[in-house]
């Protein structure tokens, strides 16, 4: 999984089933600091889906999306483990770094 | 801020439904419009447009065009193109190849060297056939147009114009060995028509790697015959002098016990040389041997591409004497020199 690929899973599971691409750009400023495509998160989007990671639905269309409606993306149960099995191995990599005062070089 | 300035350009919406999967275009359209407005009432418009652009840039991504992913295509199909562009690029080179001397070669040469130029008259076609059947999806009920059975057809007519031609002039030019490759073609194109003949009944999703062929083909023959070519030529042509050195040795030699150079190679063989050598190149087949009144000439010829052969000349006084508007060229070698002849 790429880090964009995370983020973005992370979004889709923090706003609850009311993902949709712009939503995503902005909460990904909002929470990161980093600005995105809308080309970027489809194709995030859209492989995600293919993997089984998201489901997606058309929601409701605006007047500034000229009556386009969105697509909102949740993130399904392959999703959800995706993301603890991504989340266990980073604690794992964070839990290996040496602390100091307790390991033997530095005792 | 007039009206029209609060929409964004026509051509961008355009070219969004060209680049994008029609499966896409309500919600990606609706994404572009949106964050257009937001930018325009945050930043103003000549950031709005900015981003704009960057956004329809972003969106030229394989899967948002095509909504297909090209792994569907088996591993036996991909290593099957990729057999058949290696041996366009293996036929291109052919006559530079190390081997005996062969018109096969040079026919076969020809006909790679001529697809990568009249290859780009069916290239369009069949990347119109290309994005047809990236663009279909399963579960899609496929028409003529869908299944391939019409971009095939369309591909295939300047095949049909084409071939008969080639043919033709083979025969009126008396080039009997250029119809072996023409005959291998027309077999294969044989097995399309039967092809195209299931593609009419075929009405489900699946992918059809046809398209990447037409694409592809003339591509690696232009590729190859561009950057390739030339190379190995360079390389065949140098080993193909350096072949000649006990030939020319034993020429020379003949000249000093008999004070005249022989009339022809045969009065070598024997005393003078145990066999004359051959070029050992597959396009060339012997050296040409021209006495003259002091001096001889070996001579080389090879075909180069559709519409050019290369002479490759030794001239043991160094004389360039070739009638017509020609570039020599000079080589490594002293005394040898070539030019190309159309």
């Amino acid at each position: 999984m790429g880090e964009f690929e995370e983020l973005t899973l992370l979004i889709v599971a923090i706003m609850n089933g009311k993902a949709y691409s712009i939503g995503i750009i902005e909460e990904l400023e909002k929470r990161t600091g980093r600005s995105a495509a809308i080309g970027g998160v489809q194709t995030v989007l859209k492989r995600m889906e293919e993997k089984g990671w998201v489901t997606s639905e058309f929601g409701e269309a605006t007047k500034e999306r000229g009556g386009k409606r969105k697509r909102y993306y949740s993130i399904t149960a392959k999703g959800k483990k995706i993301m603890a099995e991504n989340r266990e191995k980073r604690n794992s990599l964070w839990e290996a770094i040496p602390k100091p005062g307790l390991s033997y070089e530095s005792a | 801020m007039n009206q029209l300035e609060k929409q964004p350009p026509g051509w961008v919406m355009i070219l969004l439904h060209i680049i994008v999967h029609p499966e896409f275009h309500e919600e990606v359209e609706g994404d572009l419009l949106e964050k257009y407005q937001y930018n325009l009432h945050k930043y103003g418009l000549k950031i709005a447009r900015r981003r704009l652009y960057t956004d329809l840039f972003s969106l030229a991504k394989p899967n948002l065009i095509f909504n297909i992913n090209l792994t569907t295509m088996k591993p036996a199909s991909w290593l099957l193109l990729l057999l058949i562009l290696l041996s366009v690029a293996v036929a291109s080179i052919a006559p530079f190849l190390p081997g005996s001397g062969n018109n096969f070669a040079h026919g076969l040469s020809q006909f790679a060297q001529t697809t990568g130029y009249i290859g780009w008259v069916f290239a369009p076609f069949g990347l119109l056939w290309l994005i047809i059947e990236m663009r279909n999806k399963k579960g899609q009920q496929l028409n003529r147009w869908t299944n391939g059975y019409y971009p095939s057809l369309l591909v295939l007519t300047p095949v049909f114009l084409f071939l008969p031609l080639q043919i033709l002039r083979a025969l009126i030019d008396g080039r009997r060995f250029d119809l072996w490759p023409l005959a291998i073609i027309f077999l294969v194109v044989t097995f399309i028509i039967y092809r195209i003949q299931k593609l009419k009944k075929k009405t489900g999703y699946k992918f059809n790697p046809a398209p990447l062929y037409v694409v592809l083909i003339p591509v690696i023959a232009l590729l190859t015959s561009t950057f390739v070519v030339e190379k190995v030529a360079t390389v065949t042509r140098e080993k193909a002098i350096i072949n000649t050195e006990p030939l020319i040795a034993a020429i020379e030699k003949y000249k000093t016990e008999n004070g005249e150079y022989p009339e022809n190679l045969e009065s070598l063989t024997g005393k003078y040389i145990q066999e004359i050598p051959k070029p050992t190149i597959m396009g060339m087949r012997t050296y040409q041997y021209e006495k003259q009144s002091n001096s001889f000439q070996l001579i080389f010829e090879r075909f180069w591409h559709w519409n050019a052969t290369e002479v490759v000349v030794y001239n043991t006084l160094g004389q360039k004497g070739i009638k017509g508007n020609y570039v020599n060229f000079t080589t490594n070698h002293t005394n040898w020199w070539y030019y190309l002849a159309d």
